[in-house]
């Protein structure tokens, strides 16, 4: 492959070297006929003439041959130059039309604002969800239900979390979250806004921190209306809404033992 | 010293042809008229005067071009650029300040 482009080149440059040659060969003989006819409208023979402005050229191959090879060199900086001339050409076109129609100019950048907007948007967001759990790790989160075989996943009570805590302790770090949403309202100085709330137990924050959360731990089954799910996790998109609660029902599928 | 009389010579037919441009573009019959109508003492040898134009070119000094000359003839036309008119300047002067003072060595 490496062949063939050098010989692509060297017939390229031999090419170009030809046809420089001929240009050169061209521009000797405009001014041995110019030359020519000079001397004969002062009266000389035209073939005297024509001998005499040959011989003023004296070695004209050579001249021809040294001529090719600085040319060779100024065509080959013309060609950069022109492309370099149309770039900027390009960009003066570009300058004269925006400033002859602005408002077409604002509407381009406007589009293409909003265009870059919308990406960086619409890439955080995806990103945002893609990325792991910010503390425990997702793979080490289980959900825990109150188990019937009329309803197989229920919420647990207050002392049922308590009693889970307690058999659970140094194996597992437990944290339960309120089903029942509140609102509150909190005032501003002379504004009052209106918060909704969620209520969690105190270990539901420790998940955030993950400091000296145990990453591998078994969830042991004490209680006969305890159950523990040993599906897969969460997928990425679940892990938030599952962390609060809210769809826990439709985002697992737990295996109860 | 043949050598310095070459370079001086080659100098002063390289200022010259960077003079006769400086009016506009000419192909090289042109110059060699040129230069023959405003001085009976100078002549140029072809020989000389196409090395020299190619070797202007590629100092970037002269841009050329093919069109039609004067019996509508395809030519070459020869063009003095930025870089060929501050050459010129730099020539001139130098030139001017060598005569100067070879004549006042002469003079003296």
């Amino acid at each position: 492959m490496r062949r063939l482009r050098l010989w692509i080149a060297r017939r390229l440059l031999r090419d170009e070297v030809a046809r420089i040659e001929r240009e050169i060969e061209e521009e000797f003989r405009f001014h041995i006929d110019m030359k020519t006819a000079a001397l004969v409208r002062d009266g000389m023979d035209p073939e005297e003439a024509q001998a005499k402005a040959r011989a003023s050229f004296g070695d004209s191959a050579r001249f021809r041959e040294a001529g090719a090879h600085d040319l060779t060199g100024v065509r080959a900086r013309q060609r950069q130059a022109s492309r370099l001339g149309w770039l900027a050409q390009d960009l003066r076109d570009g300058v004269r039309r925006l400033r002859r129609r602005p408002g077409f100019a604002l509407l381009a950048a406007g589009t293409l604002a909003l265009g870059l907007t919308t990406s960086t948007a619409v890439f955080t967001y995806v990103n945002a969800y893609s990325r792991p759990f910010p503390g425990a790790d997702a793979r080490d989160l289980r959900q825990v239900y109150f188990s019937t075989e009329e309803v197989p996943y229920g919420a647990l009570s207050f002392p049922d979390f308590e009693d889970l805590v307690e058999t659970t302790a140094g194996l597992m770090d437990v944290a339960g979250v309120g089903q029942t949403l509140f609102a509150a309202s909190v005032r501003h100085e002379e504004l009052t806004e209106v918060v909704f709330g969620q209520g969690v137990t105190g270990g539901f924050f420790r998940w955030r921190r993950a400091e000296g959360f145990p990453r591998r731990t078994t969830c042991r089954t004490h209680h006969p209306r305890w159950s523990s799910p040993t599906g897969t996790g969460y997928s990425a998109t679940d892990r938030l809404p599952t962390l609060w609660g809210a769809r826990s029902s439709s985002t697992t599928s737990p295996t109860p033992s | 010293m043949t050598t310095d009389r070459g370079d001086l010579l080659r100098g002063t037919l390289e200022m010259l042809i960077l003079r006769s441009l400086e009016d506009g573009p000419m192909h090289g019959y042109g110059i060699t008229e040129r230069l023959q109508r405003v001085s009976d003492v100078l002549t140029v040898d072809e020989g000389s005067l196409y090395p020299a134009l190619y070797r202007m070119q590629k100092r970037g000094w002269l841009e050329s071009e093919w069109g039609r000359s004067e019996n509508n003839r395809r030519a070459r036309f020869y063009t003095l650029t930025k870089a060929g008119r501050k050459q010129l300047k730099a020539a001139t002067s130098n030139w001017v300040r060598f005569s100067e003072a070879v004549a006042r060595a002469l003079d003296a």
